[in-house]
């Protein structure tokens, strides 16, 4: 009993792991746009960032080589690369952000200049960066001032990724289903699409999905979604369906370069794609 | 003579009142571009395991606890996002020897396209996540993601206020 | 005899004018040039941003000039929306307008863009005006780019 009492003593003196003696509000920074595209004619940009908390926000930037691709379940990862070799068209040694740590007060906006000074005789082509803004509540507005009390809290580093890319010269971008296979479930179809960019930029663009019955009736759709291709992707896209009856189907695979969320004047064309691939419904 | 004097100055005086009492304009533009593809995480709710008792783990519920840690991200409609969260291994009271174990397993994690924690998925907040945000303009244009775990203090932990740092990335997988 | 009478008065008044043409800048017409536009830049569907009137790099800018220290009035027709794609709300505060006799943006003095503002032309007969504004764009915005007009007409009111 008194072994008993002695550590329920003892817990009422443990302080909470994490106990949080101030709030930590709605720690964000708001980052656009996420892509940003920079020119041999255009050669800076910026970047902003919005504090939509009601704290003020420490941010740093740091620019590293990455580019989306495919893992072997289908889906798709940024994979980062600290130290590219030179056969990969890596932008972030010269690329620069200015500035590349400030305090950004709540309700505020700032800007972030982006500056690219590739090195002389770059060969024509796109070349990729992205951009990682990390953000933290400033210490001081956090803890406050006169503040006697023992204060303790967990620290929510925040991490947005954002891409940039420099076009020097005459660039070119495409893609080209390589396979095509779906597979049907009870509620949903899965779709697994091997695609191959063609040309030396990556192909950003959007992907459709339409599920069409042998009397050539559309019964469902999904998208469009966009979607990048960089090199070769193997993706795999679950598609969830509604009240369809057992039988064979056909789905059609449309991609574009239609996108909603970036400015179509720094879109590359390529001609739309489409795709026809049977699927057996249960 | 006198007459030709008195065109001239008739004629000289008006054409500099007339043009004093013009009003002149001028214009500028004022320009911007609209875009709506800004992406944010924001932490709403901390990971708080509360008052801890030596000896006892405390697990908090990533889909049933109100003390899970909370994550929106918010981003251009349907785009697809993945979400990488670096996990302690321990809290720590401040930068000295005194820790306190944390782990997290294939539930620790909680995800849903809607703001419905007891509705959301379970997965291992150790794995990437992939998700889409929803076809819907701003304010419902967000993921949600929980976050749980289990904090074991031994029998003889020292009193404290232990803490520790989660990292969380995310990134569109669409550019 | 009469008709020198007539050149002596009519030489008179035309000297009696004298004064008012040199304050009107001995001949100088008026004139008001925009100088700069008022730019945000990137807007941001849901997120309203601000530009200050103090923004050297992103407030609107007038250049005035006229007569030497000519009494003038101000008057700015200022836009309810940019239009685009779409429309984007702006707003012009109490505080969104500056003004002074120099260039120099941070020394120059609010005044409420929406009301006549009355002033006096500097010794070296220019003046500025400056401004900013507030656009709310709201969050289905379609993406693109927006513009509108703001003219600024000054007139004199003699001294």
């Amino acid at each position: 009993m008194t072994r008993l009492l002695l550590r329920l003593t003892r817990a009422t003196l443990v302080a909470c792991a994490a106990l949080l003696v101030f709030p930590i509000l709605a720690d964000a920074i708001l980052v656009a746009p996420h892509a940003l595209y920079l020119s041999d004619r255009q050669p800076t940009g910026e970047i902003f960032l919005v504090n939509q908390s009601d704290q003020a926000e420490d941010v740093t930037i740091d620019v590293m080589f990455g580019y989306p691709e495919s893992d072997s379940t289908g889906e798709m990862r940024i994979r980062f690369e600290p130290d590219p070799g030179p056969e990969l068209p890596s932008a972030a040694g010269w690329l620069r952000a200015f500035p590349r740590r400030l305090r950004v007060p709540p309700g505020r906006r700032q800007a972030v200049r982006i500056q690219a000074t590739p090195p002389a005789g770059l060969p024509d082509g796109e070349y990729w960066s992205r951009l990682v803004v990390t953000s933290q509540p400033a210490r001081d507005a956090a803890l406050g001032r006169g503040d006697s009390v023992v204060r303790a809290g967990i620290v929510f580093e925040l991490r947005t990724v954002t891409s940039i890319a420099f076009r020097k010269g005459a660039v070119t971008t495409g893609v080209r289903v390589d396979s095509a296979r779906a597979t049907g479930t009870g509620d949903s179809v899965a779709v697994w699409a091997a695609l191959t960019r063609e040309g030396n930029a990556a192909f950003i663009g959007s992907v459709s999905f339409a599920l069409v019955n042998g009397a050539g009736e559309t019964l469902q759709t999904w998208g469009p979604s966009p979607m990048a291709v960089y090199y070769g992707v193997n993706r795999r896209f679950a598609l969830p369906i509604e009240a369809v009856p057992g039988g064979n189907y056909t789905i059609k695979l449309a991609i574009s370069t239609a996108r909603t969320d970036i400015p179509a004047n720094v879109v590359l064309p390529a001609p739309p794609i489409e795709h026809r691939i049977p699927v057996t419904l249960p | 003579m006198v007459r030709r004097m008195l065109v001239l100055l008739v004629v000289a005086g008006v054409p500099v009142t007339a043009q004093a009492q013009l009003p002149a304009t001028g214009s500028i533009s004022v320009l911007g571009d609209v875009t709506a593809d800004g992406l944010t995480i924001s932490s709403a709710t901390p990971l708080n395991f509360g008052i801890l008792i030596p000896g006892t783990p405390t697990t908090l519920n990533a889909r049933t606890s109100a003390n899970a840690g909370k994550f929106d991200i918010r981003g251009a409609r349907r785009a697809e996002f993945t979400l990488t969260l670096t996990l302690p291994t321990e809290l720590r009271v401040g930068i000295g020897p005194l820790n306190l174990p944390v782990t997290f397993d294939g539930t620790s994690g909680c995800q849903a396209p809607r703001d419905n924690q007891n509705s959301c998925s379970t997965y291992d907040p150790s794995t990437v996540l992939t998700a889409r945000i929803r076809n819907q303009v701003a304010p419902d244009n967000t993921f949600f993601v929980w976050l749980g775990g289990t904090v074991s203090p031994a029998v003889g932990q020292s009193p404290g206020v232990y803490t520790a740092v989660i990292s969380a990335l995310v990134q569109y997988t669409g550019n | 005899m009469v008709a020198r009478w007539c050149v002596v008065t009519l030489v008179l008044v035309f000297a009696g004018q004298v004064p008012e043409l040199t304050a009107q800048g001995g001949g100088r017409p008026p004139s008001v040039r925009g100088s700069q536009d008022l730019t945000f830049g990137l807007l941001i569907t849901g997120v309203p941003t601000t530009i200050s009137r103090l923004d050297a790099a992103a407030a609107g800018q007038f250049e005035l000039r006229g007569a030497k220290n000519a009494q003038i009035t101000v008057q700015l027709t200022l836009p309810t929306v940019m239009t685009g794609p779409g429309t984007v709300p702006l707003e012009f505060g109490p505080n969104d307008g500056g003004h002074g006799p120099t260039a120099t943006i941070t020394a120059s003095q609010p005044f409420d863009p929406t009301q006549p503002l009355s002033v006096v032309l500097s010794g070296n007969g220019k003046y500025y005006v400056f401004l900013g504004a507030t656009a709310r764009p709201a969050p289905q915005t379609p993406s693109g780019t927006y513009g509108a007009t703001v003219s600024l007409t000054m007139t004199y009111v003699g001294n």
